[in-house]
């Protein structure tokens, strides 16, 4: 029986030593403070923010998709002046980007926050030599660029703290209001419940993410045409009160889009008014033998009252519908 | 003779007029009795209803018909009777990977007490059976002879009022034997109520006069095995044994005038021995058995059954 | 000091049977076999890890491959099949062996008996299986690509969803075992051809186990098309109350059968 106790105590071990592995790199990850996705700098982020793009810039330029973009000549040339200007590489030193917003107000309430590693002299320089209409001061000891001062759509940008790592971009309100945050240690987002819950339901770890509330789909359209409906039949699509999306570009091209409808009826509707492209979708790829993947890439399902968009589509596949759209496109000759 | 007198109720076992049957077989039929304090030998061939007599006392199968209590209580769903009761079962099983103290341990914990009362009381009983040297050896590794004592122990270390035993002394050695024997008759002497089944009346002869004939699942008799006994000597008694050097056993016996036959088995470790007289036999076997190594002994229960159809038959 | 006037209580009995069983069940073939299939993974984990280290393809992420070994070999298949193979044999094996008598004729009930085993089947099973899911993990979650404070939430979780398919599954595999006499093949039967229920539209899911077990793992394989269709995920709520119900209402059935049965063994 000592053998038994003895086997029972080393798988009882390993199981204890992983769980406190496991609960150590929870406590001591730098993540910890962070809200789903959502990084803890990214808590300054404004309390009436309606939206939050994240990209892991890291993985996104090694992902396939990005390598492909670029060797066809897709890569920005403003990223090679701006190195050689600053000695700053965006794919090289820029790890993630949040995007925040509120629709209704426009570029009023943008903000962007950038992590990074950043020379702060050289990016100062450049700005200030930039040929814009900028000016300088201090806010919260923090220096503040801001374009076109005094003006309707003034823009700022600041860096977040000493260190050159983390850097806020937008309007000059939102700017100022980030950094005071940073400085003050506050966290208006988190006073933010209902998007705090949705960042809450996103898996951390996704290359590019995106989660908003109801205001933000607002602009959407209320009905679409139906799928191979004929004489402009139109579906009227049930309300969203939040859509939360990933994506992955490595191994394949997979994007999760979630949205919460009003009640499990609507999910249901808005499920099948999906499936039906999907289906339609799937009937026109299936008669092309290149397309076949196709009829796999795309899933949906619904739980209580949100409905699940999942698509997994091969890079093989991108190529065979892009090669595809450049047939169709040109004209057939001799006709 | 077959019929039991009225049951006493202060009796620790009491059949009150108990049948039990598998499916279309009658294992057990009608059967009234009472067992009271004392070793009691419960004598019958091969399939006559000994087990099935022993398992309804344990409280393992439920009457099919009539009543079978144990120490007032009815034996089937009263497991706390099983605090004052010890079964030695007839089967050779056992969990093969415990030790013999693990084995005697565990099954005294289930019957209730802490941890240092069951290591002294496992100790006890391995030193009752002689086994206090293979105690942390696995059951798996022992001789028949020891398995059996383990069976015994386990049986006694509780210390229980009323001991059940299946053929326990089948397999083992001469010494063991009356080791066991002894012990069955002191529990007896005690005031325990101890019920051996055999179907070898010389064993049963040995440790108790007061015996319970089983036969076709009735009881055919109760009362002085010495009646019986008279019956038998018209009929040659079988011994098989198993030793080192059966030889030995043989060059000792082959004189004796009660010996009628003897036969070595083919792979040299078996003798048969057939005499006409079995306790002068058995008397004559202790000092040659001990030199020969003798490991295991039993007696094919054919004299036995021709005995029981000639009592049925009168 | 011990009360001889009733059998000796649920809990010391129970512990005193798992004491038995436990040593029994571990050191078993049966232990050896499912072990090696239990941890599989480990090795599946680790040649995936070399395939990295050698910058060969790898064809999913460290933690897509740790969502479908949780999710398609562990609970849909190896732990039931353990469950199986061990939940009915708890009685079947004394039976078999004979030594139940030595159970049976102890001052104890027999429901204790039959919850003390159902332990030692856990204990054993856990002792298999959960150190190979946690070595998994470490491997996968390790690996390029995932971070792994970010996946720690999903250990807890699935450690959690498989120590509950070991239960609910030996739960309803020592009612069969106490039931029938051959339960292995109907056993089978229930795992391969009833549970693919599991992905029928509709309520019938809903009489499959697998279907409430799925609903619980978060991070299950990203869709197939039509199958992902029909996956259908129950609320996790909910999920939990019926499968602690089914653990609780099988286990009592099999302890009631168990306390009204005869057991003649064969000599």
């Amino acid at each position: 029986m000592k053998r038994s106790r003895l086997v029972v105590i080393a798988a009882a071990s390993v199981v204890g030593l992983g769980l406190a592995l496991a609960l150590g790199a929870l406590v001591l990850d730098p993540a910890r403070a962070a809200v789903g996705p959502l990084p803890a700098e990214g808590l300054v982020l404004p309390a009436d923010t309606r939206f939050v793009v994240g990209i892991d810039v890291q993985r996104f330029v090694q992902s396939p998709f990005y390598k492909k973009f670029a060797s066809q000549g897709g890569r920005p040339k403003a990223f090679s002046e701006l190195e050689q200007k600053t000695g700053f590489n965006p794919e090289r030193d820029v790890d993630q980007v949040l995007i925040a917003g509120r629709p209704d107000k426009g570029q009023q309430a943008g903000l962007v926050i950038v992590r990074g590693r950043f020379d702060r002299y050289k990016l100062s320089q450049a700005i200030e030599t930039g040929g814009r209409r900028v000016t300088q001061k201090k806010h919260e000891g923090n220096p503040l660029y801001i374009f076109n001062e005094g003006q309707a759509g003034a823009s700022a940008i600041a860096f977040l703290g000493h260190d050159a790592n983390l850097l806020a971009m937008g309007s000059q309100p939102a700017v100022e209001a980030a950094v005071t945050s940073h400085f003050q240690g506050a966290a208006p987002l988190k006073q933010n419940t209902a998007l705090v819950g949705l960042l809450e339901r996103v898996k951390p770890g996704s290359t590019f993410w995106m989660v908003g509330d109801q205001s933000l789909l607002s602009q959407m359209p209320s009905a679409v045409p139906a799928p191979g409906g004929s004489g402009g039949a139109q579906l009227q699509l049930p309300a969203l009160k939040a859509l939360m999306v990933t994506g992955e570009l490595e191994p394949v091209l997979s994007l999760d889009v979630t949205g919460d409808a009003a009640d499990a009826a609507g999910a249901s509707q808005l499920a099948d008014i999906v499936r039906g492209f999907v289906a339609l979708a799937s009937l026109q790829a299936s008669q092309k033998p290149e397309l076949k993947g196709l009829q796999n890439a795309v899933s949906v399902t619904t739980d209580q009252s949100s409905v699940r968009l999942s698509a997994r589509v091969p890079y093989e596949l991108l190529e065979a519908l892009q090669p595809k759209k450049a047939a169709e496109a040109s004209p057939v000759p001799g006709r | 003779m077959s019929q039991a007198p009225a049951a006493a109720p202060s009796m620790p076992i009491e059949f009150v007029r108990a049948s039990r049957w598998y499916g279309p077989v009658i294992a057990l039929n009608d059967v009234s009795t009472v067992l009271a304090p004392g070793v009691t030998g419960l004598l019958g061939p091969n399939g006559a209803g000994k087990s099935t007599f022993l398992k309804l006392c344990a409280g393992q199968l439920a009457p099919s018909q009539g009543e079978v209590r144990l120490l007032g209580r009815p034996a089937w769903g009263s497991p706390e009777v099983f605090h004052r009761v010890g079964l030695c079962p007839e089967p050779d099983a056992f969990w093969e990977s415990l030790t013999g103290l693990q084995f005697l341990i565990g099954l005294l914990r289930l019957t209730g007490y802490d941890d240092a009362e069951c290591g002294r009381r496992a100790m006890q009983a391995l030193e009752t059976v002689a086994l206090v040297e293979a105690k942390d050896r696995k059951i798996g590794g022992y001789s028949k002879g020891m398995r059996q004592r383990i069976k015994i122990a386990q049986a006694i270390a509780h210390e229980p009022d009323v001991l059940l035993l299946d053929e326990p002394v089948s397999g083992l050695d001469p010494v063991n034997r009356r080791r066991v024997i002894d012990l069955i008759k002191r529990l007896g002497r005690e005031g325990k109520t101890v019920v051996v089944s055999s179907h070898i009346l010389y064993e049963v002869e040995a440790l108790t006069r007061r015996v319970l004939l089983i036969h076709n699942g009735r009881v055919l008799a109760e009362g002085d095995v010495r009646e019986i006994r008279d019956l038998l000597d018209e009929h040659p008694h079988t011994v098989a044994l198993r030793a080192r050097t059966p030889r030995l056993v043989a060059r000792a016996l082959v004189d004796q005038p009660h010996v009628l036959s003897m036969t070595f088995g083919a792979d040299g470790e078996w003798l048969t021995v057939q005499t006409a007289k079995p306790d002068e036999f058995y008397g004559a076997l202790h000092d040659p058995a001990i030199a020969a190594g003798v490991t295991e002994m039993y007696s094919p229960d054919e004299d036995l059954e021709s005995v029981f159809r000639y009592l049925v038959a009168r | 000091m011990r009360d001889t006037s009733r059998a000796v209580p649920f809990l010391p009995s129970a512990r005193a049977v798992f004491g038995l069983s436990l040593e029994g069940m571990l050191w078993s073939r049966r232990s050896l076999v499912l072990g090696g299939l239990l941890a599989i993974p480990v090795l599946i984990a680790i040649v995936y890890r070399l395939v990295l280290a050698a910058r060969l393809p790898a064809e999913i992420t460290g933690l897509h491959l740790y969502g479908y070994l949780v999710a398609l070999f562990w609970v849909r298949n190896a732990l039931p099949l353990a469950a199986l193979f061990y939940a009915t044999a708890l009685i079947a094996d004394e039976v078999e062996g004979r030594t139940l008598t030595y159970l049976l004729t102890r001052p104890v009930r027999r429901s204790a008996i039959l919850a003390g085993k159902f332990a030692a089947y856990v204990v054993t099973t856990l002792c298999l299986s959960l150190p190979a899911a946690v070595v998994t993990f470490f491997v996968l979650a390790t690996s390029r690509g995932v971070g792994l404070a970010g996946s720690v939430p999903d250990l807890f979780r699935d450690l959690g969803v498989l120590v509950l398919t070991l239960l609910v599954y030996g739960a309803l595999f020592a009612l069969m075992g106490v039931l029938m006499k051959r339960p292995l093949i109907p056993g089978l039967l229930f795992l391969f051809v009833w549970e693919l229920i599991a992905n029928l539209p509709g309520y019938m899911p809903r009489f499959t186990i697998t279907a409430w077990l799925r609903s619980l793992v978060t991070h299950r394989p990203a869709g197939r098309g039509v199958s992902e269709m029909f996956g259908q995920v129950l609320p996790a709520g909910l999920s939990l109350v019926v499968l602690a119900v089914l653990t609780v209402a099988f286990l009592w059935l099999a302890i009631r059968i168990f306390s009204r049965r005869e057991y003649v063994l064969d000599q």
